[in-house]
């Protein structure tokens, strides 16, 4: 019934599109002549992604002039307000990595490598480290944009911003259903309140980003209310009022791999043998063994609470081992690594999920937790 | 079940897609399929492309899950985990923007 796909090339999840020639000499005065060179290449192989990549470059690199080359290629586009923004992309000086253009600034810091972090410190000051977190050193390249590394810019023939903009937006909606359980959220939401919402992530404005946001809450928050704050049957909650969340959206880096974005309930079935609740909060362990689950493991260990009890009444040593055991599990990493969430490094990983993301989650409504192997 | 879940190793998957037309896209011959999970979202934009013959274009095609455009290096198998209807995940397809 499902015929199966195959395809070609990369299945090592390689970054969208093919690469186009890349541009090596650049000065101001090369550009015209490398940007006709990769049209003339990728002519030959008459590839749609090979052509609109070097089109922009030459769109943002020579301006009008270069697209005059060979006559018979359009104008480059310029944007309605007159101001294009070139296409460009960003490296992080320290690890030669370009940034991946579609995560947040903090996430991509928090990620980049020569962060020493430290238990409980975001900002990286470890001793006999010469190199500091800040300030944060990046290079900008107007050339040789690297495919294989991060997202191309739309094929559609759309500039840089609007990209972005769009990018954002999916992003949110993608958020918004995994909170909601439907579509109905993120379609409501008006073209005015689409711009108001990117021009407050563009300018930081929190107080503007708020007051659409607000909207965007109100039936979690009214759910929660209906449900009532009860704790009566062990799904009282995280006490955020996140009770009327379907899936709590999160997505977790490690190191330089596209996100994994898996399902978040709130409440997870408890798979401790002797717990009375039927079902917890989910812990950021939890989530990190469910989304790496090469990373983290679950221990278990038996702790006995005679034990303390003898230690306290000396004289009392009949009274050990009467108390029954307890089992304890706890979610370990299985090699050297950090995790961060918003520059705060190694949150507790039995903290509630739903509690780290009403506080820490990103513009998008995603929640984003770095994990840094060493 | 979900930690459950998490213990086991990963065995290799696949996702069913349902390929839906919108707009003035045309409607295939065959519209369910059938890729490997741990594909990128961005093989299932380039398969529909070449089934649509859009290759070698420069034509716009824009696909959808719900009303949002995935990004190209979400993993298929997550997309599906998340956003999948009775076992399969529905993708429309349009020459426009459908849902901006």
């Amino acid at each position: 019934q499902y015929a199966p796909v195959v395809l070609g090339g990369d299945r090592a999840g390689g970054m969208i599109v093919r690469a186009a020639p890349p541009d090596d000499d650049l000065d101001g005065s090369g550009q015209a002549a490398a940007a006709s060179r990769s049209r003339a290449r990728s002519g030959s192989n008459a590839s749609a992604d090979q052509l609109q990549t070097s089109r922009r470059r030459s769109e943002s690199v020579g301006g009008g002039a270069a697209a005059d080359e060979g006559g018979s290629h359009k104008e480059a586009e310029q944007e309605n307000d007159g101001s294009a923004v070139p296409v460009c992309w960003f490296e992080d000086e320290s690890s030669g990595l370009a940034l991946r253009w579609h995560l947040f600034t903090g996430t991509l810091f928090d990620l980049s490598s020569k962060r020493n972090i430290s238990k409980g410190n975001g900002l990286g000051n470890g001793s006999g480290n010469s190199n500091t977190a800040l300030p944060w050193k990046l290079r900008v390249h107007f050339t040789s944009y690297p495919t294989n590394q991060i997202l191309a810019f739309d094929i559609s023939g759309s500039s840089v911003m609007p990209t972005i903009q769009r990018h954002y937006m999916n992003s949110l909606k993608q958020a918004l259903f995994l909170q909601h359980g439907s579509t109905q959220v993120a379609m409501n939401i008006c073209k005015a309140d689409h711009r108001k919402l990117w021009d407050a992530v563009v300018s930081s404005n929190y107080h503007l980003y708020g007051e659409i946001n607000a909207e965007l809450q109100a039936d979690v928050r009214q759910n929660g209310g209906k449900n009532g704050s009860s704790s009566t049957d062990g799904g009282g909650g995280d006490g955020t009022g996140n009770e009327g969340i379907r899936n709590i959206p999160v997505r977790v880096l490690v190191d330089s791999k596209p996100a994994v974005q898996r399902l978040c309930p709130p409440f997870w079935g408890n798979t401790d043998a002797d717990s009375a609740k039927s079902a917890v909060a989910a812990t950021l362990g939890d989530v990190l063994l469910l989304f790496s689950p090469n990373l983290f493991e679950r221990k278990r260990r038996q702790v006995s609470s005679s034990k303390e009890e003898a230690e306290e009444s000396d004289n009392d040593t009949d009274k050990v081992d009467k108390q029954p055991k307890c089992l304890e599990t706890s979610i370990i990493p299985t090699e050297s690594l950090v995790w961060v969430v918003q520059g705060i490094a190694e949150i507790p990983l039995s903290f509630p999920i739903g509690q780290i993301w009403s506080t820490l989650c990103s513009p998008d409504h995603f929640l984003y937790v770095s994990v840094i192997t060493r | 079940a979900a930690a459950a879940a998490a213990a086991a190793p990963p065995k290799p998957r696949k996702t069913k897609i349902h390929f839906v037309p919108v707009g003035s896209a045309p409607l295939m011959k065959k519209t369910k399929f059938a890729i490997a999970s741990d594909q990128r979202f961005s093989s299932v934009t380039n398969f529909l492309r070449k089934m649509l013959k859009l290759s070698g274009t420069g034509g716009s095609l824009f696909l959808y899950i719900n009303c949002f455009v995935p990004s190209p290096d979400q993993l298929v198998g997550d997309l599906d985990e998340c956003f999948s209807v009775r076992g399969e995940l529905v993708v429309h397809y349009s020459f426009q923007e459908a849902w901006g």
